[in-house]
């Protein structure tokens, strides 16, 4: 950092010290901090242990405070020990209480301790072992039982602009597979593995959560690992390898090493086939793409690499070109629970040994997940607090990547215990992001927390609903309002802006303000800070012929009496559309209404008062009524009820498909009949 | 007999008494009838005057299914689109082979259990007509009915045994050797074996079902010494291990074979206009009446095969006398 920043650094701190609007210094100094991508500097030598299912590990981490005030403690993540007892934070959350660990054994548990610390001898600090001092702390829930943040007390502040060296020597037992990380077998995914420092937010806080329910969030750095794993073992992990040397002890050590990042993962196991194939598209630079493919899936090479290079293609053309050169893709190991999870340039994917393509396995997860490396793994948001930053906006563009390039989703089924899928092709299903009824549970998860709510706090149910769903259609719906060409520009702004760096959701709304030129607050009003649903439907509606006039009438020159009308008399309709508001949240509208002579008029409707009349006398009869014909509010709860026909088809519809559910019912009373 | 000639004499006297078959039909048709139209009522109320019932009529509407499946009620709770085309076979077959039949829906439970009930009067009547008893099919039914009811509930507390407590121990077993897998393949191998073993034993009391079923009407065995017939029924597999075994696996491989062809042509849901639901509708109740057919054949098959030259052993031999029920 240079000299003038850190004056400035330091001369802003000193603002906030004298009482200056934290809020505003810190936001501005959020933003000259932007694409600190050292903060957190890992160097690691780790030995695995495959008798003893055990890591044993140095490491040497440079950490700098890059914020605008001093800091007297340092935080680290121990996330293996939320699996070190069953009364652990995260064994009783919410999400994972009713884990059975019931065949758990000994040896299936995990824990994570350092065992030596010292404070590295340079020009702020003397030399220090510091072991004595380390304490855990839970400053989420207060259980005392929960030893997944480790608290280092200083004697001298880490002061802003400062880095802070430090080397430990930790072990940790390897459990079976929990939450993407363990041993099944010969086959070990290390996630979330080594103690990890917190986040130390620009106000001076230490975001150091105890892992509970939510994902992760760390500052960027480097990491230069060596791991020694078994002589002959293929070694999957973050970054480039840059060294192999075999030891005498039939071990190998290999060397990664990455610039750039927030989190480091890797895996090894005898069985990996690893195949290389390199991505290259006109106007992007190229990524070499390493996959490492467990035996029973050996078919779906071409499927991972796809659907990799779709993630590559279309996120780097609408947001911005993958920057790392390389990416590994790990086909995960059959009940190993380390599939669809993203880490810096690597990241797994996920299928089953017999897998068509209607299943979308391994195409979703794999477009998914590849596509963290940039919502995620380059605009690094919180996942701690703000899931939905980067899981909603993978979800929305994810599913953009599938509504407008690949087949349109069929249902799929497995049969014989998962084994055996079936897929109808005759079955259109819809994307994640086509409308909010795909989602069982929805309706009530959104009237339990808020998307605003932190992540880690979300209620039973509410953390899929407001970390994916309700944030991807959220964006579909801002895409639809906005149009495509503006949204892109939106999100490549703001990715722009944000890359390498911790944005916050008022940091997104802020960019689509900013790039549209309109104030969205509106709409971040209703589908960010509440729990409102929108509902919008076609209530009422009416088309009656009109009685002719009946009194005296002007024929020519002479004034007639006129009973009925005759028949030459023009036929009109009164039609009468009402239009509802069921939900809480507003939403303009479109109101398309259509006549039986083909004319279609198409009304706007603020969408603000609970209902709306529209009236019209006209010579044809009002056939068709659609509020939001186009489907731009993907947040609608209810779809079915925003339209209206003179004419259903809603007999032959329930017949067709109540004759297959008796066909299915005749099977069962057959199949009950064996037992006769 | 040879399997070939139990199952061709079978079949003749399938055919000739195939007024019956569509009795069964009939029965299973209004059944099911009954509990469609409430399902057919609920879509069609859930629709309304939506467009969303002209997209469900041209294939599927599934915006439309998520918000009637969180809301249905009764037996429209069991409505999902995976009844299309061989979905609605293989959705009934999975549950069978896990034994699941009894956690249906109350309304399909009742209706299935009355099925079932129904089948013990019909199988006597088939049995009956197949072994050319000189007894008219619903006498034949009405005189073996208990002793088939009693014959049923006894196999189909073997059936309970051997799904609650056979399978979770066979369960138990696959899930502990394979703990550590980490290749779908072998565990794939290993559930193929878990049920191959289960639904052999499963298929042996079936056997075992129907030739008590078979000797009960052979020798008029009384209901006070029905358990003679699955002594009887146990000394004829003894007799004739392979033969039964052939045509129980042959009438098995005509059943295969018709999944197989309708899993060919059954129509998937892309049916747009009544004349082709109606075309649809017709096709899977042609299957209905041939799985009614080949269940038929299996009795008659199995009938024909006891009634050709078996003779009861002493051990078994019921205390009235049998020759009053001569066979023609």
């Amino acid at each position: 950092m240079g000299i003038i920043k850190q004056i400035y650094i330091y001369m802003l701190g000193m603002l906030i010290l004298l009482g200056g609007s934290l809020d505003a210094a810190s936001d501005s100094l959020r933003m000259s901090l932007r694409d600190e991508r050292a903060i957190s500097n890992y160097t690691m030598d780790v030995r695995l242990d495959t008798k003893k299912k055990m890591l044993f590990a140095t490491t040497q981490l440079s950490w700098k405070n890059t914020t605008s005030l001093p800091t007297a403690e340092l935080r680290f993540h121990l996330y293996y020990n939320a699996w070190r007892n069953d009364k652990s934070s995260y064994l009783t959350s919410v999400r994972y209480r009713n884990t059975d660990l019931s065949k758990y054994g000994k040896d299936d548990w995990a824990w994570c301790e350092i065992t030596s610390m010292r404070i590295q001898a340079d020009s702020f600090y003397t030399g220090l072992e510091v072991t004595p001092a380390l304490e855990y702390i839970q400053p989420n829930d207060g259980n005392i039982h929960d030893r997944t943040v480790l608290r280092l007390p200083l004697r001298r502040p880490v002061f802003p602009g400062e880095t802070i060296r430090l080397e430990f020597t930790w072990e940790e037992k390897i459990p079976r597979p929990f939450n993407r990380t363990g041993v099944i077998s010969d086959y070990y995914f290390f996630a979330q593995w080594f103690p990890k420092i917190g986040v130390l937010e620009y106000e001076g806080d230490w975001n150091c959560h105890q892992y509970i329910q939510t994902e992760y969030y760390s500052n960027f750095g480097t990491y230069d690992v060596k791991l020694t794993v078994p002589t002959g073992w293929v070694i999957g992990a973050t970054g480039r390898e840059i060294e192999t040397v075999d030891n005498p002890d039939s071990t190998t050590t290999h060397r990664f090493y990455q610039e750039a990042v927030h989190d480091f993962a890797w895996t090894t196991s005898p069985y990996f086939k690893v195949i290389n194939r390199r991505f290259e598209s006109a106007n992007l630079p190229p990524v070499d793409m390493r996959l490492l493919l467990m035996p029973d899936h050996l078919d779906k090479e071409e499927r991972y690499f796809q659907s990799t290079a779709n993630a590559l293609l279309y996120y780097g053309t609408w947001f911005f070109p993958y920057p790392y050169g390389h990416i590994t893709i790990v086909d995960p190991a059959f009940q190993s629970k380390s599939g669809g999870m993203e880490y810096p340039t690597f990241f797994t994917g996920g299928t089953r040994w017999l897998s068509p393509v209607g299943t979308r396995q391994p195409e979703s997860v794999t477009i998914h997940e590849a596509g963290h490396q940039f919502w995620y793994g380059l605009v690094a948001n919180n996942e701690f607090e703000h899931a939905w930053m980067d899981e909603g906006f993978n979800v929305y563009s994810q599913h953009r990547i599938f509504r407008h390039y690949y087949p349109r989703p069929v249902l799929s089924k497995r049969y014989f215990e998962g084994f055996l899928p079936l897929v109808f092709s005759a079955v259109k299903t819809n994307n994640r992001t086509d409308g909010s009824d795909r989602y069982r549970g929805f309706y009530s998860a959104l009237k339990r927390d808020a998307m605003a709510r932190p992540s880690w706090e979300h209620g039973p149910g509410a953390y899929g609903v407001n970390a994916y769903n309700q944030p991807a259609l959220m964006l579909q719906t801002l895409e639809n309002y906005l149009g495509w060409e503006t949204f892109q520009q939106v999100l490549a702004a703001y990715f722009q802006q944000w890359k390498y760096n911790h944005p916050r959701p008022e940091d997104f709304f802020a960019v689509v303000n900013d790039i549209s030129g309109q104030d969205m607050g509106w709409f971040f009003d209703e589908a960010y800070y509440s729990s409102n649903i929108f509902d919008y439907g076609v209530g009422k509606v009416s088309s009656k012929k009109v009685r002719p006039l009946k009194g005296y009438v002007e024929d020519q020159e002479n004034i007639i009496w006129n009973e009925q009308g005759d028949d030459n008399s023009e036929t009109n309709y009164l039609s009468r559309a009402y239009v509802r508001r069921w939900g809480e949240a507003i939403f303009p509208m479109t109101v398309r209404l259509t006549f039986s002579d083909g004319e279609v008029i198409e009304e706007k409707w603020s969408g603000k008062e609970r209902w709306k009349e529209f009236t019209y006398t006209r010579p044809a009869e009002l056939v068709q009524v659609e509020v939001d014909p186009n489907h731009q509010l993907a947040l609608d709860v209810n779809y079915t009820n925003n339209s209206w026909t003179k004419s259903p088809e809603k007999k032959a519809a329930a017949w067709k498909w109540a004759s297959k559910w008796m066909l299915w019912v005749q099977h069962m009373l057959e199949f009950m009949a064996f037992f006769s | 007999m040879k399997v070939f000639k139990a199952i061709k004499e079978g079949a003749q006297l399938v055919y000739g008494y195939r007024r019956y078959i569509f009795l069964v039909y009939g029965i299973n048709f209004l059944l099911a009838l009954a509990l469609a139209s409430i399902v057919a009522a609920d879509i069609e109320a859930s629709l309304g005057n939506s467009l969303s019932a002209e997209s469900l009529r041209r294939g599927f509407d599934n915006l439309w299914y998520q918000g009637f499946s969180a809301g249905a009620q009764g037996v429209s709770e069991t409505f999902d689109p995976s009844v299309a085309g061989i979905g609605a076979v293989f959705n009934g077959l999975d549950e069978m082979l896990q034994g699941k039949m009894l956690s249906q829906h109350p309304g399909i439970l009742w209706s299935a259990l009355s099925y079932w009930l129904l089948w013990c009067f019909l199988s006597a009547g088939f049995i009956t007509i197949y072994g050319q008893v000189k007894l008219s099919f619903f006498r034949g039914a009405e005189k073996f009915f208990l002793r088939f009811l009693i014959l049923s509930l006894g196999a189909g507390l073997i059936y309970i045994l051997l799904f609650s407590a056979v399978l979770p121990l066979m369960d138990q077993f696959v899930e502990q050797i394979s703990r550590d897998f980490i290749d779908e393949r072998p565990l794939f191998l290993y559930t193929v074996g878990k049920y191959l073993l289960l639904w052999g034993m499963i298929c042996f009391v079936s056997m075992l079902l129907d030739y008590s079923k078979i000797a009960t009407v052979r020798w008029n065995i009384p209901r006070k010494s029905i358990h003679l017939a699955p002594r009887a029924a146990l000394d004829f597999l003894r007799h004739y291990p392979f033969r039964s075994l052939g045509l129980y696996l042959m009438n098995g491989v005509f059943w295969f074979l018709a999944m197989g062809i309708y899993w060919l042509i059954a129509p998937g849901g892309g049916e747009r206009w009544w004349v082709s639901i109606f075309f649809v509708i017709i096709i899977g109740q042609i299957y209905i009446v041939i799985r009614i057919a080949l269940k038929c054949l299996f009795y008659a098959s199995e009938t024909r095969f006891f009634f050709s030259g078996y003779e009861i052993p002493e051990q078994a031999r019921p205390a009235t006398n049998p020759a009053e029920q001569t066979v023609s």
